[in-house]
């Protein structure tokens, strides 16, 4: 049984090779919007998700401004939201993790690698909740 | 010099003083009191001593110039002259013992006469310090203006007499002519020492010899006259005049202090003061020199009247010729004063930037140049009183008297800052505003010059550029990120297996596209750090943690070239901004592997270095070049061009380096034997060390 993601992203290449490696690659179904609008729709009517991962800089609704809308009822709480960031400085990594996502991963990345990755992230994030 | 010191025995000049004032007092007692019987036969008997401790003096101080051979040779002809003149005394002693009339002339006139010769070259010996041309002509006028007005009382009183010839023999004529020519030859020689500078360490000296030298003129003046006149005697209480003489020589040898060899004091171009203010000397000649017209003009106008006329006329049309010159002079400095100033108004009025003159007190402009005037909306004439805040940005308010302060404490002495103003049509504007000092003779500040460069429009390019740089950057990045990960695909078989061939290109491609993208990441990286929009991130860090992080980012690639990481980093804490520490590690790192031969090593190290911490990178590769060691650091330059393609670096590491490295306060170099490798240092600075408060900052 594969797990399902919910993958937010405007660039529509991005989506195509992040869907691809990670259904090759990983033991993912994917489910991708192209917008925060989309996205709240599909976690809306296509849920529930194992995880999301949401792209921070897209016109329209930003990556933050969707999980504001998604928290607020679209999604439940405990699915964990990874942001898909361009910037790399820490600060503003830290400003993201802030936002209560359960990690960053850094664009560009490494498609071949994005799955591990994943799991990385949901492993950190799954062992600091344990640890709470 | 402590050598010479203790050698010195000579008395010090108040003992000399005392003993030669005894002997004065003793031989005026002497001359009212004639406690010794035989006057006229042994007057001269008392110039013996005091000629002989003047010569004993002249010949001390001559040792004691030793490190300045003119001065030396100076003080040896003085003291031959001192000795001729002891011969001649004691000469003309033995013939007043043994004649009742004295014969004249004797041996003793020889070394009368050789006196003026040797004190005359003496003279020619004073280090003086070179003069212009148009100087040395007035010079040569004035010293002919002493000659002639001392020279008209020689003249009057000896010389015209003399010509006519009293005298039976032409020897005895021509040796009585001798001495008031020789006392005129002393006067013109000593005038024109005092009117130049001369060497300071001559100074004492020199006034004392001139005293002398004036006391023993006045002397022989009066005894030509004496005995012209067959009214002289022996013992006259006109030998006091020579006994002083001889005392000021004495004197003027003790007032020389010891010399080493190269004491700029002995030489009179070093010494900057001005030559001793004797200028007054042409002009006492001058009355002297008509006073003496009018006061044989009130008796009656008796023979020589016409010689001395003569004289005066003389004496008028050299006073005449040197006002001539000097004006002259202040009419070729005048039209060069004005010229100059013709220049710098041309290039203040014209200049493309602005530029004012401010005093410290106000500190308010002085003068302001059409450019400035235009640039803030007024004329030069409004803003002459008005301050820098009046028209400089709220920021800016009343930082030009904190700064008039620091630069009249000497704290600076130039600055640049940028600052905005409020320009003509009402907007605020960007300038640099470049401030000197100007200091005047003392080398005290007075005024302040401010350059204006109005940056407005260059800064808003500059801005316009970053963006388009920023711009296609991202632009670039996006697509690239899909070929990457296109590839990456391909690459990992997930969407099917790709022959042997096909993943020998997939590879070409995906080595490409990654370079592609370091060189956009690195241009990014640059263009931001360049563009002052590099916010560091500082906190204290410890260099351990920094070369742990670096070194295993670049193990992978150090294992898969066969080189060997070597790390020594001390348990020191800096304070930097990590990540970009860290980028510089790697690039330096990343670096000496892509240079080092497989089975060598690759060192990195840190220590403390006087309040920074310097990091070093040490390869056993190839080395750079003498003449690239600071040209590596720039944009797009490696050591050789072909390393681009070989070792797949953007050439943009090395300038990102040192743009972090100096956005942290510190500094990067390489060092290099070609052939033995190279080491990379940068520094940075210490958690604990206080970074220097800059004057830009605090006034900011």
């Amino acid at each position: 049984m594969s797990r399902r993601l919910l993958l937010v992203d405007d660039d529509d290449d991005i989506r195509t090779i992040a869907r691809l490696t990670l259904e090759r690659l990983g033991d993912w179904t994917v489910s991708d919007a192209a917008s925060g609008e989309l996205a709240l729709d599909i976690a809306m009517t296509a849920g529930p998700f194992d995880a999301v991962l949401l792209d921070v800089m897209m016109p329209g609704l930003d990556g933050p401004a969707t999980l504001e809308r998604m928290r607020a009822g679209a999604l439940p709480d405990a699915t964990p939201v990874i942001f898909l960031t361009a910037k790399s400085q820490r600060a503003e990594r830290e400003r993201l993790q802030a936002l209560g996502v359960a990690g960053t991963i850094a664009k560009p990345f490494d498609p071949v690698a994005l799955p591990a990755e994943i799991d990385r992230v949901l492993a950190a994030a799954n062992h600091e909740e344990t640890a709470r | 010099m402590p050598r010479l010191a203790s050698r010195s025995t000579f008395p010090r000049p108040p003992a000399l003083v005392l003993a030669l004032a005894a002997y004065v007092l003793v031989y005026l007692s002497w001359q009212a009191l004639h406690w010794l019987p035989g006057k006229q036969e042994l007057g001269q008997l008392f110039l013996i001593p005091v000629d002989a401790i003047a010569l004993w003096a002249a010949w001390r101080a001559s040792r004691r110039v030793a490190g300045s051979p003119r001065l030396r040779s100076f003080w040896r002809l003085f003291a031959l002259a001192v000795a001729a003149e002891l011969a001649a005394d004691i000469g003309l002693s033995y013939n007043d013992l043994h004649y009742a009339t004295a014969p004249f002339p004797t041996l003793a006139d020889a070394f009368f006469l050789s006196y003026f010769a040797l004190l005359f070259a003496a003279l020619l010996r004073v280090p003086v310090a070179r003069v212009t041309r148009s100087r040395r002509r007035r010079l040569l006028l004035d010293g002919a203006t002493i000659v002639l007005g001392g020279g008209a009382f020689v003249w009057y009183f000896v010389l015209g007499p003399n010509t006519v010839g009293t005298q039976d023999n032409a020897l005895a004529t021509a040796v009585s002519l001798a001495y008031p020519i020789g006392d005129l030859v002393l006067l013109a020689g000593l005038a024109a020492l005092l009117l130049r500078r001369s060497a300071p360490a001559l100074h004492a000296s020199l006034l004392w010899i001139a005293a002398g030298v004036v006391a023993s003129i006045v002397a022989d003046v009066v005894y030509g006259y004496g005995v012209l006149h067959g009214t002289y005697k022996g013992g006259d209480p006109i030998d006091t005049l020579y006994v002083l003489a001889f005392a000021c020589f004495a004197l003027a040898a003790a007032s020389q202090r010891p010399l080493r060899r190269g004491d700029p004091e002995a030489h009179a171009e070093t010494y900057a003061q001005p030559a001793p203010r004797a200028s007054w000397l042409p002009y006492v000649a001058l009355a002297s020199g008509f006073g003496l017209v009018l006061a044989v003009d009130s008796h009656e106008a008796f023979f020589p009247g016409y010689s001395l006329l003569l004289i005066v006329v003389a004496l008028a049309a050299i006073v005449a010729v040197r006002q001539l010159l000097a004006q002259r002079t202040l009419v070729c400095v005048q039209t060069a004063l004005a010229e100059s100033e013709r220049r710098f108004r041309a290039i203040f009025d014209n200049a493309a930037v602005g530029i004012t003159y401010t005093d410290l007190d106000g500190p308010a402009i002085l003068d302001a140049n059409s450019t400035f005037a235009e640039m803030v909306g007024q004329t030069p004439e409004q803003l002459r009183g008005r301050d820098y805040s009046s028209f400089a940005g709220p920021e800016f308010q009343g930082a030009d008297r904190v700064l008039a302060e620091a630069i009249r404490r000497g704290d600076i002495d130039q600055l640049q800052q940028e600052l905005r103003y409020v320009s003509a049509d009402g907007t605020m504007r960007l300038a640099t505003l470049t401030v000197s000092t100007v200091r005047d003779a003392d080398g005290v500040p007075r005024e302040v010059v401010g350059i204006f460069e109005d940056i407005t429009r260059r800064r808003e390019a500059e801005r316009i550029k970053d963006e388009l740089v920023s711009l296609v950057g991202h632009e670039l990045r996006t697509p690239l990120t899909s070929i990457r990960g296109s590839l990456g695909l391909l690459d990992s078989g997930a969407l099917g297996a790709l022959t042997d061939e096909s993943r020998d290109i997939v590879g070409v491609a995906i080595a490409n596209t990654d370079r592609l993208t370091r060189l956009v990441n690195d241009t990014l990286d640059l263009e931001r750090m360049q563009s002052g929009r590099l916010e560091l991130e500082l906190a204290p860090t410890s260099v351990a943690e920094l070369a742990a992080q670096a070194l295993s980012a670049v193990r992978a690639t150090a294992d898969a070239a066969h080189v060997e990481l070597r790390c020594d980093a001390p348990g020191l804490t800096v304070e930097v901004d990590a990540d970009r520490i860290v980028q510089t590690l790697v690039n330096l790192l990343g670096n000496a592997v892509k240079f080092s031969p497989p089975g060598e090593h690759v060192t990195l190290t840190a220590h403390e270095d006087s309040g920074s911490v310097r990091f070093s990178v040490r390869d056993e590769g190839r080395g750079i070049p003498a003449d690239q060691l600071e040209s590596i650091f720039e944009r797009f330059n490696q050591v050789d061009a072909s390393d681009a393609r070989e070792k797949g670096g953007s050439g943009l590491g090395l300038a990102i380096s040192r743009s972090i490295v100096e956005h942290h306060g510190g500094r990067i170099w390489a060092a290099s034997e070609p052939g033995h490798g190279a080491t990379l240092h940068f520094t940075v600075p210490l958690a604990h060390a206080g970074q220097p408060a800059q004057l830009a900052e605090a006034l900011r």
